[in-house]
């Protein structure tokens, strides 16, 4: 032990001055250790990184931090009615010094440690609106109800809720944070001006649909709270799921709206409602004392966010743990115990439930480039080794035990394999915050939040251990294989080397063919270019579909990859059969006969296969899915903006409402055109039983609605063409009975005179803009068949509610968000959605997979990297490896320029051979991973609520491919010029003489 | 008499050879003794088998049957790690070209078997820079084989031969790749070592240099010794059931002693001829007393001529 250490300094030099005067045989094990590491790291960083934005912007979305509840139910002990020792509290809680604020407040009552989707989380409820009555605009159709309150997370009575304030909110951090969604007025400057104003903030959707504006007042306002029924229900009872309640309803007057603030914010579905906020003292004291009583008050309190941890949501909430502590240890006067709850708590939880299916599927997606860097390094490995043969051998002469020879080459490959591994470790930390702003495929935008992602110490030893352990595993049996062969040399067993399974090879091939197929069919079909009837593809069993998606690309690509790397290996043989009589080969075309059964050639086959297939398969499917995203917002908003009025207009009217709030930017009022879809209801002649909803597809909307092949399965142009000549086409709910029909009759319905016969052309998906469920179960027909229906007048005079808007050349993102602005202050108007930032929603959050355009960034660039780094430094070893070869070639009379001739035949043909076979594997591989990409975004879009997926048409960038494949090759030739012309220069008798 | 340090018996060894020829016998039973501080020569055509012998008496090669006897230890009964230590106590070895191992310089390259052998640092540093010195490389110390001359690289590789003490050097073809100025330099070398260090040598070479370096040299035909020469040879050495050779041109060549023994060169007839036997039987005529090329006259038995060297008909 102490020898060896004694030892350390000399070994520790010799492992260096060795790995690094061998740098050159290295190199291909540095690059493969690289790589894995490289890309390991990114994905884990990647993970962390997605989770602390996705965490910051929920965080955003909270105004506090902490509530302190009653530790009891209503009933139990340690509870108070006290409302003066109520509002006491705070001042204990902000004498910790992590607690930078806190006030009363009072809103859903408290869960009392209730889990999530349990019985007992159903049972709080919240201070409900029950009325309200303007005074300076008309309050009557503005509903307390919410409608969609049922529709996201958990079922809620669906009143607008309230949350009551103590004096505190409106000053100091909660004053900040409050006033920091303000979209009009002012957060009142403390809690008397806020009492004195009698001040009331509404959620803008509240204040657009009463059209009030600040300053308005609210003649009353009423609302429920539960309260403590033990002693007697002095109010209403109410019975909601299978809880009882006691309602008690309070009645305010005279309210003024001080502030409007956004209530757009991105809600996960445990984000509740966006409420009405009003000061608690000007509820009266004694129903003060109730709403304590019932559950409804707690204390809201806020720390310091810059100083929580967030590296990790895991060390995040540690800290946010370790606070509840000591909140929960805090002695309060009156023996009351109230229990802390972070509030982010829930969305924790919610996020890594959502964190883990992407981290799964990013898995899946960067398994190729964890492939292709595993395989670099395992053949780098091979080939350096191969190398030291003779040196191991000589070493063994001099008396090295091969205990200590392994020693010798694990210390080196050791230090060579944690240098790659650390530079590939630090670039990706480097590289993630990149990979992070990535919003499509090469396309960088830094996001609002500045994250640092780190790796925990396990997690970075882990990395560590993976690559480097995996390099000295591989060496170490690899240099066991030499040390025995060169002991039992003596009897010269013929090493018979393993004949490689080829049988393998072509039973994955053929599998991941049947799975491209299967893809490639489902494809056409979807487009349009199939019958309908292959729209399940050849394997039409879900479960097995499914399998055949997620490994059939793998199969296809390593099977492929290994077969075709073969044809890439004798290429030479067949280059000189094509060119062997012309001038350029034909002194050395008996040269060029016996190539291509060194093992280097092989491998730089396969690895060429390899690179440039993930290059193709990145590039098609990170422009693909940008194409997704660009059709997902198409789908959303349909034109450049999708307006939604309150009531129907005609289109002069919906165009001078438009017109108005194009003030202050570039897009002139005649360079917009707008156009609605009317919707009429229609049946078959002599059929008045079977309704059709039926829209109609006026002539403006080519040019204004964003149409896409997936519309009608083909190109759009040509079915809204034949639509406009007098034909329909149905969605999908009808084609059992539409679609075999060639002609419809068809009648308004409700006796109206209209009638007319349109032809079949074909089924529709969808139409950009509007709802897919619903048109679905419709028909479209075109213009002219409209105006045969209800006469020119009717038509030009038709009014809608939903208008699409295209506004002209000039109409870019900046010009779309101010008119969208605009709009949406415009009390006509009730929703409005733009086609820029229903982009940017998809691109940030992840479209059909969250940030996978960043992550197949990344794969094209690795994959990139690893196709002109592997060329060059297989080429250098494949060629050290013949030196002697060429060496002897000269020496019996060839010349200098021969020879480089010979090398680079050879070397060109393999590598333009592969890089071609290559790109077609990649083109297949792009296929079949179509399925998996469908899949998944099947998933995805299904948690995020989207009831239609989008169809994967694939995008082919053959420019850029070009370019890469242009690039690997100029590489390949400086390699090949310096590698030759080191290995023609050298000193030809030492060569041969074997030194 | 010595202390034999190697003694091998019976050693055979078979490459086994998918070609059509079939396996390659490259040592046929051949026993051979060296004593401590002895210098033997083993000379022979290309393909004789000299190479192989050599490996096999090293432990770098275990023969297919036989026994090698290293400082009284059967070696080819060892366990790897074990032969190696034994290997490391008591033989080295050179070969023709340098076999430098390319990455270190020349002082790393002669340090190299001392730290496989676990030698202290220190230690093993001062016997390096005293053995460059005692070679003549010092200057060169720092120099990657690539930058050194054919004579600096087969030095270098002499002294890291010559660092672990050995008892034995087996060396091939030592000076075969060097420039006849340099390869005479190596041998004096070698004497000096042989002289002042009492090293034995076993030299396999062509050179006729090489061979009169040694006190007794061994030729090796066919994976078998045909003859041995030298002042020192032992008899008993030379096994009794000796094979000769009766080669495709129809000669027959006897070593001198089995030749002194059936009473020198003469005229023989042929007695018995069957297959595989032969019997022959000398003509008793009379014999000339006076040497066919000179006319000097023989004396007594004589069966070479003082004066010329002419064999008695």
């Amino acid at each position: 032990m102490q020898a060896a250490a004694r030892e350390f300094p000399d070994r520790t030099r010799l492992a260096l001055l060795s790995a690094w005067r061998g740098r050159s045989r290295g190199l291909a094990v540095f690059a493969g250790v690289f790589l894995a590491s490289l890309v390991i790291t990114t994905v884990l960083v990647y993970g962390s990184g997605l989770m602390q934005i996705f965490f910051l912007n929920y965080l955003d979305d909270e105004y506090y931090d902490f509530r302190m509840d009653f530790h009891t139910d209503i009933g139990g002990k340690g509870r108070t009615v006290d409302v003066a020792l109520w509002e006491s509290y705070c001042a204990e809680y902000e004498a910790l010094p992590e607690i930078t604020d806190c006030a009363v407040a009072a809103g859903r009552q408290g869960g009392h440690g209730a889990g999530w989707f349990t019985e007992a989380y159903l049972k709080p409820q919240p201070l409900e609106l029950q009325a309200w009555e303007g005074r300076d605009s008309d309050w009557s159709n503005v509903s307390v109800f919410l409608f969609e309150g049922n529709e996201e997370g958990p079922p809620t009575r669906g009143y607008r809720p309230l949350r009551l304030l103590g004096p505190s909110a409106y000053d100091g951090e909660l004053a900040e944070r409050h006033a920091s969604r303000l979209l009009r007025g002012e957060w009142p400057d403390g809690g008397a001006a806020a009492v004195e104003q009698r001040s009331v903030s509404l959620p803008s959707q509240v204040a657009s649909m009463a059209d009030a504006t600040v300053g308005d007042q609210l003649a009353s306002l009423t609302f429920t709270y539960d309260t403590d029924a033990s002693k007697g229900c002095q109010g209403e009872e109410v019975f909601w799921q299978q809880f009882s309640y006691c309602r008690v309803s309070v009645t305010l007057e005279n309210l003024t709206i001080s502030s409007i603030f956004d209530d757009t914010i991105v809600t996960s579905p445990i984000t509740s409602q966006q409420p009405v906020f009003i000061p608690w003292e000007l509820v009266p004291v004694e129903n003060r004392s109730a709403i304590i009583a019932g559950d409804h008050a707690y204390l809201a309190l806020t720390i310091d966010r810059t100083a929580l941890p967030t590296e990790s949501t895991d060390s995040a909430e540690k800290e946010l743990d370790r606070i509840q502590r000591s909140l929960d240890s805090v002695a309060l006067e009156g023996e009351t115990d109230l229990d802390g709850t972070h509030v982010i708590k829930d969305l924790l939880s919610w996020l890594r439930i959502q964190n883990y299916f992407i981290q799964i599927f990013n898995y899946i997606v960067m398994i190729p480039i964890i492939v292709l860097s595993v395989s670099v390094l395992l053949y780098g490995l091979l080939l350096s080794l191969e190398q030291r043969r003779r040196e191991i051998a000589i070493h063994r002469v001099i008396g090295g035990g091969p205990d200590a020879l392994l020693r010798m080459v694990l210390g080196e490959l050791g230090v060579l394999a944690f240098c790659a591994w650390l530079a590939g470790y630090l670039l990706a930390l480097l590289a993630v915050p990149l990979i992070l702003n990535a919003v499509g495929f090469m396309q960088f935008r830094p996001g609002e939040y500045d994250v640092s992602p780190s790796l925990g110490l396990l997690a970075t030893l882990a990395t560590l251990v993976v690559t480097v352990g995996l390099a000295l595993l591989f060496g170490r049996s690899r240099t066991r294989d030499f040390l025995e062969q060169e002991i039992s040399e003596g009897v010269q067993r013929v090493v018979v080397k393993p004949q490689p399974r080829y049988w393998l090879h072509w039973l994955l091939f053929g599998v991941g063919l049947i799975a491209l197929a299967d893809s490639y069919i489902e494809s056409l079909a979807n487009d349009g270019r199939l019958a309908d009837d292959w729209e399940k593809g050849i394997i039409s069993n879900p479960v097995l579909n499914g399998i055949f998606a997620v490994l059939g690309p793998f199969l296809l690509w390593i099977g492929g990859a290994l077969v075709l790397a073969r044809l890439g290996a004798m290429a030479p043989g067949m280059m000189q059969r094509l060119l062997g009589r012309t001038a350029a080969l034909r002194d050395i075309g008996r040269g060029l006969r016996g190539s291509g059964s060194a093992e280097g050639v092989g491998k730089l086959a396969l690895i060429m296969l390899l690179t440039l297939s993930i290059v193709t398969m990145a590039a098609v499917q990170g422009y693909t899915g940008m194409a997704v995203d660009e059709r997902t917002a198409s789908l959303a908003a349909g034109g450049d903006l999708k307006v939604e009025f309150q009531q129907p207009l005609d289109h002069a009217a919906a165009l001078a409402t438009v017109s108005v709030a194009l003030e202050g930017t570039d897009v002139a009022a005649s360079d917009i055109r707008l156009v609605s879809v009317p919707l009429i209801a229609m049946h078959p002649a002599g059929d008045e039983y079977s309704v059709y909803q039926t829209w109609v597809l006026l002539d403006g909307s080519r040019e204004v609605v964003r149409w896409d092949r997936q519309a009608f399965g083909g190109d759009p142009g040509k079915t809204l063409d034949r639509l406009a000549a007098g034909g329909f086409s149905y969605g999908e709910q009808l084609e059992f009975s539409l679609g075999e029909q060639p002609q419809l009759m068809l009648n308004l319905t409700g006796g109206a005179p209209g009638q007319v016969t349109v032809s079949n052309v074909g089924e529709h998906t969808w139409h950009p803009g509007l709802d897919t469920d619903i048109t679905a179960g419709g028909i479209f027909i075109g213009e002219a068949s409209f105006r045969t229906l209800v006469g020119d007048g009717a038509v030009d005079a038709w009014r809608e509610t939903t208008w699409f808007v295209e506004l002209g050349p000039q109409g870019d993102a900046e010009a779309q968000s101010a008119v969208t602005r605009a709009l949406a202050f415009d009390s006509s108007v009730s929703k409005v959605t733009s086609w820029d930032e229903e982009h940017r929603e998809v691109e940030r959050n992840g479209g059909l997979v969250f940030g996978t355009l960043g992550l197949l960034t990344l794969q094209f660039a690795v994959a990139t990297i690893a196709a002109v780094a592997s060329s060059f430094v297989f080429l250098s070893l494949v060629l050290t490896q013949r030196k002697r070869e060429l060496a002897i070639l000269q020496a019996i009379g060839a010349s200098e320029w021969q020879v480089g001739r010979l090398v680079l035949f050879e070397i060109m043909s393999i590598t333009v051979v592969s890089m071609l076979l290559g790109t077609l594997l990649g083109v297949g591989i792009s296929y079949a991973f179509n399925g998996m990409f469908s899949l998944f975004g099947l998933i995805f879009q299904s948690f995020g609520g989207a009831s239609t997926s989008v169809d994967r048409t694939l995008v082919w960038p053959w420019g850029e491919l070009l370019v890469i494949g242009l690039a690997v090759l100029a590489v390949v030739m400086l390699a090949l010029v310096w590698t030759t012309a080191r290995a023609t220069r050298s000193d030809l008798a030492r060569i041969l003489k074997g030194e | 008499m010595a202390e034999e340090l190697l003694k091998a018996t019976g050693l055979y060894h078979v490459f086994e050879s998918q070609a059509e020829e079939g396996n390659v016998v490259a040592l046929r039973g051949l026993s051979v003794a060296l004593r401590d501080g002895e210098a033997v020569a083993v000379v022979g055509p290309s393909g004789a088998g000299k190479s192989t012998l050599l490996k096999a008496l090293g432990g770098l090669l275990k023969p297919s049957a036989g026994v090698v006897q290293l400082a009284g230890e059967d070696i080819t009964r060892m366990a790897p790690e074990q032969l190696v230590q034994h290997r490391r106590a008591t033989v080295s070895f050179i070969f023709q070209e340098g076999n430098l191992l390319p990455h270190l310089s020349a002082r790393d390259n002669v340090l190299q078997p001392l730290r496989h052998a676990g030698v202290p640092h220190r230690e093993a540093a001062a016997r390096v820079a005293e053995m460059l010195d005692y070679l003549g490389i010092s200057e060169r110390a720092h120099a990657l084989p690539e930058q050194l001359s054919g004579g600096e690289a087969q030095r270098t590789a002499i002294a890291r031969a010559l660092i672990t003490r050995p008892r034995l050097i087996l060396a091939d073809e030592p000076t075969g790749s060097v420039d006849p100025v340099t390869a005479r330099s190596i041998m004096e070398l070698f004497t000096r070592l042989h002289k002042e260090q009492e090293v034995a040598f076993l030299v396999v070479t062509h050179s006729e240099m090489v061979a009169d370096f040694a006190d007794r040299s061994l030729e090796l035909q066919d994976g078998r010794f045909i003859a041995q020469h030298g002042e020192d040879v032992e008899l008993e050495d030379l096994a009794l059931t000796r094979e000769l050779l009766l080669d495709a041109g129809g000669n027959l060549t006897l070593t001198p002693d089995l030749l002194e023994e059936l009473g020198g060169p003469g005229r023989y007839e042929v007695r018995d001829l069957r297959r595989h036997r032969l019997t022959l039987s000398r003509v008793m005529d009379e014999r000339s007393n006076v040497c066919e090329a000179c006319n000097t006259p023989f004396d007594g038995d004589e069966t070479q001529c003082g004066n010329c060297g002419a064999l008695r008909g």
